[in-house]
């Protein structure tokens, strides 16, 4: 079928032409995907700005019970995180297998860390009496206002944990391709795209942390 | 369009393998990866939701043939439209022309082997099957009665319909096209032959990348939307709620800012087919190419900053309802460019009146009596009178039905014998083509007047002096629904018993007639070089 | 894509470790931002903050920096989407004229 004569690598896949072109188009999908992402939570973002804009004292109100330290330390583990990555990528494609692996390891483990922190946040919060709809027991003057923070807080950290989640099972499946051998440094596509996934969840959240946790304070 | 010797009148070579040989089981169609067989499994689920969705519309029409609401209680007959409305938008006519047609052609129009991630491509389409699952489920437990724009406070507050069913059903289609967007997009920059550059690639071709644009950048707002909508539903407490100073025109700002874009998702690509069909049909290179292109993305772009047409009445800004009028009538602006050049397209040349062609031209023409009823809305002292009338409902059905679907059918007669290698029967396909505009015209041109005397829309009952009117709507609507059984029979008949059709049966340029039909499993036997335009016609 | 070739983009361990300590810095100063009381201009500090370490994720960690034209394109062209939705949007909302209810 095709008429390139010389050989194929096994990870090419029939309609490209070359690795080159193969990783390019994945690394462009990889971009688009990530601009379709940042519409997705950007929704949420315009329903926080217009709320916040309608009721400013009820924001500030509200975000002074979020959890400023928590919030904090969740924000450094995802840079950190970020930084584990790339040097995995850096490392596979210089050849290197068993330290990519284990900072591939590494960086889905302090995905967990984040989540275990935001899980103990979501706990404090139910026993506060946060929750609208589920638990709420706020009753000072903009406790009606403030539940609108509260949803766009919590569909919003909702979303994202779910990005981490997802996040967090594609780097142990790469971290295990990478022990295994599965590349090399000539074809790290799926561990950069994954990559950039993680990257943009941390991008998210570098969004999310302000207008939630810096309010009012 | 190649270097490769002109392959007009070519016979197949005997005993070619097409990618119908690649494995006939339903495991070998459930696991593929050619988007041709991708197109087809589409093709044959977005024929069973648009048959599904015309019985909810003949449940419609059926209702509206006597002024009392005698036949079903006012709350089925806001389901039947809910279901109408929902079945037809996102699994008829956003997903018709794109996953099928563009599917199956993007590939072979560019010269590539498959599409830039062929098992994206697949689970697209499981996606899109499992979306219907739960649309349909939502039938089943008892349908849905928000209309299909879920407008809150109704949808979240008020509605006890399945609701949330139907709007994870939507938000699961809703990836199905993020994604084929995305595969359309990365294939077209990607995998193009050589020589193809951005100024040679055919309308169709253009059409599918400013459509997959606007899927990619409208459709995650989308599904934010309406995943809002769900959350409220089962929580009880959202952003749009007013009991807690929530505001439900917000919803009404996302929920159109994707779709009005999905507006131009629906017609967008209809307008790419019609382009290719004309200047084949005509025998004559398509008038003003390069304007063309620019009056695609025009559209795409300027389609995104017009949703607020849609809210006039809703109690959002005088100000805002001003500007978002301009930019409405702007985007007039480049439809108009294509009418005309479709219209400059034909002068001269040498008609040949096929099937497909009769489509092309009852789009061109149907397309621009919905266009220009589309200026009345657009402006705001009008639009007041005319909010949630009839006319509304006759303006989007020729856009959506005068439009797109007949786009959509003459793409189908047009690259039938490129699908199948079979000619269908010439003279059935012209008579359901006539039937088809004489029913559509009989549907809903009663409707425009029927609006513009004041009808409203989504009740079930009206005043005795709109009967006339809406039984014609409705015996055109009987008409309308036989023609569009006719092709499915001919089309099925041509399978079996029509004649070969040969890789070129309408002397048209452009890479996809180059190859065998059916094409083979990777489309070309040896990857086309190109060295000219894609359209090559001498009158 | 036709572009020029996308360079690999690998710097050095001790880079990216500094450009972490950049991040972490900006962070820092965005939570000290935050408790001193700058009125509105609290928000604005802390977003210029949050876009100037997305722009540095966006340009170190995800190689941008050595990425084609249409790489950064695409990567822009989620952000000036969600601008128009939300400048509009609020286009709407700035110019409303309360209507109070009639109850």
């Amino acid at each position: 079928m095709n008429s390139i004569s010389h050989a194929r690598p096994a990870f090419l896949e029939q309609q490209f032409d070359d690795p080159l072109q193969q990783r390019e188009s994945s690394v462009f999908g990889m971009w688009a995907f990530l601009a379709t992402e940042i519409l997705f939570f950007g929704v949420l973002f315009l329903g926080y700005a217009i709320c916040r804009w309608r009721f400013p004292v009820a924001f500030a109100e509200a975000a002074k019970h979020t959890d400023l330290v928590l919030g904090s330390i969740e924000t450094a583990v995802l840079l950190v995180s970020s930084c584990v990555v790339t040097i995995a990528l850096r490392d596979l494609r210089l050849g290197g297998r068993r330290l990519a692996a284990a900072l591939l390891l590494a960086t889905a483990m302090l995905g967990l860390l984040f989540l275990a922190l935001h899980g103990k946040e979501y706990y404090d919060e139910f026993h506060e009496g946060l929750m609208p709809g589920v638990h709420y027991t706020l009753a000072q003057p903009h406790a009606v206002h403030m539940k609108l923070f509260f949803c766009l807080y919590y569909f919003i950290t909702l979303y994202h944990s779910l990005h981490v989640t997802v996040g967090v099972l594609l780097l142990l499946a790469m971290s295990w391709r990478t022990f295994r051998g599965g590349f090399s440094a000539d074809y790290t596509t799926p561990v950069e795209v994954t990559s950039m996934y993680w990257h943009l969840v941390d991008i998210v959240w570098i969004f999310v942390f302000p207008l939630m946790y810096l309010v009012g304070r | 369009m190649s270097v490769i010797s002109p392959a007009f009148e070519t016979p197949a070579p005997i005993g070619h393998r097409s990618f119908y040989d690649e494995g006939n089981t339903l495991w070998s169609w459930l696991t593929t990866r050619d988007h041709k067989r991708i197109a087809i499994l589409y093709a044959i689920s977005i024929t069973f939701f648009f048959l599904l969705g015309s019985l909810a519309a003949a449940m419609i029409r059926l209702e509206l043939v006597t002024p009392a609401g005698d036949l079903w209680s006012a709350e089925t007959y806001n389901k039947a439209f809910t279901f109408h409305g929902v079945v037809m938008v996102w699994f008829f006519l956003i997903p018709s022309i794109p996953v099928t047609l563009g599917n199956f052609l993007l590939p072979l129009m560019i010269g590539a082997r498959d599409m830039a991630f062929p098992r994206l491509n697949l689970f697209s389409w499981y996606l899109f099957a499992v979306g219907g699952l739960f649309t349909m489920a939502a039938l089943l437990a008892g349908g849905v009665d928000t209309g299909w724009t879920f407008y809150t406070p109704f949808s979240t507050m008020f509605s006890n319909t399945n609701v949330f069913l139907v709007i994870i059903g939507v938000f699961i289609t809703g990836f199905s096209t993020i994604l084929t967007g995305l595969n359309f997009i990365v294939t077209t920059h990607s995998l193009r032959a050589p020589g193809m550059t951005w100024f040679r690639l055919p309308l169709f071709v253009w059409a599918m990348y400013a459509v997959a644009l606007v899927m990619m950048l409208a459709t995650p707002v989308l599904a934010m939307t309406l995943s809002l909508i769900g959350l409220e539903r089962f929580f009880g407490v959202g952003i749009f709620d007013p009991a807690m100073g929530g505001d439900p025109l917000l919803f009404q700002h996302m929920f159109w800012f994707y779709s009005h874009p999905a507006v131009y998702i629906m017609i967008l690509p209809a307008m790419g087919v019609a382009s290719e069909l004309i200047t084949c049909g005509a025998r004559r290179n398509i008038f003003g190419y390069k304007f063309m292109i620019y009056a695609i993305v025009g559209i795409s772009v300027i389609g995104f900053l017009v949703w607020g047409h849609h809210m006039f009445v809703s109690g959002m800004s005088l100000y805002a309802g001003i500007v978002f009028s301009i930019l409405s009538f702007l985007v007039a602006v480049p439809s108009a460019i294509k009418v005309f050049n479709w219209t400059a397209t034909l002068y001269k040349g040498t008609i040949d009146f096929t099937a497909w062609m009769l489509y092309a031209i009852g789009f061109v023409g149907l397309f621009m009596l919905g266009g220009v009823t589309g200026l009345f809305l657009a402006a705001t002292a009008l639009d007041v009178d005319l909010t949630d009338t009839f006319f509304v409902v006759a303006h989007f059905h020729y856009i959506m039905v005068g439009g797109s679907v007949m786009a959509y059918l003459g793409g189908i007669h047009y690259w039938w014998p490129k699908f199948t290698g079979r000619m269908y029967s010439a003279a059935w396909a012209r008579f359901a083509a006539i039937m088809m505009f004489v029913g559509f015209n009989l549907t809903f041109f009663p409707q425009y007047l029927l609006g513009w005397a004041g009808m409203p829309r989504r009740y079930h009952q009206y005043d005795p002096q709109y009967q006339l009117l809406n039984v014609l709507s409705s015996a055109g609507a009987a008409v309308l629904g036989l023609a569009y059984l006719l092709p499915i029979i001919y089309l099925a008949w041509s399978l079996r018993h029509g004649a070969p059709a040969g890789p070129n049966p309408w002397r048209a340029s452009g890479l996809e007639w180059l190859t065998d039909s059916p094409p083979p499993k990777h489309n070309f036997e040896v990857t086309p070089v190109v060295t000219h335009g894609p359209y090559q016609y001498t009158p | 894509m036709n572009g020029p070739r996308r360079k690999n983009g690998r710097l050095p361990v001790a880079d990216l470790l500094a450009v972490l300590g950049v991040l972490v810095l900006l962070l820092g100063a965005s939570i000290g931002s935050s408790l001193v009381p700058l009125g509105g201009w609290n928000t604005v500090v802390s977003l210029v903050a949050s876009v100037l370490m997305a722009l540095t994720i966006l340009g170190f960690f995800m190689h941008l920096r050595h990425g084609t034209v249409l790489l950064r394109m695409v990567a822009a062209i989620g952000f000036v989407w969600l601008a128009i939705l939300i400048v509009i949007t609020f286009g709407d909302y700035f110019t409303r004229i309360p209507v109070p209810p009639p109850w």
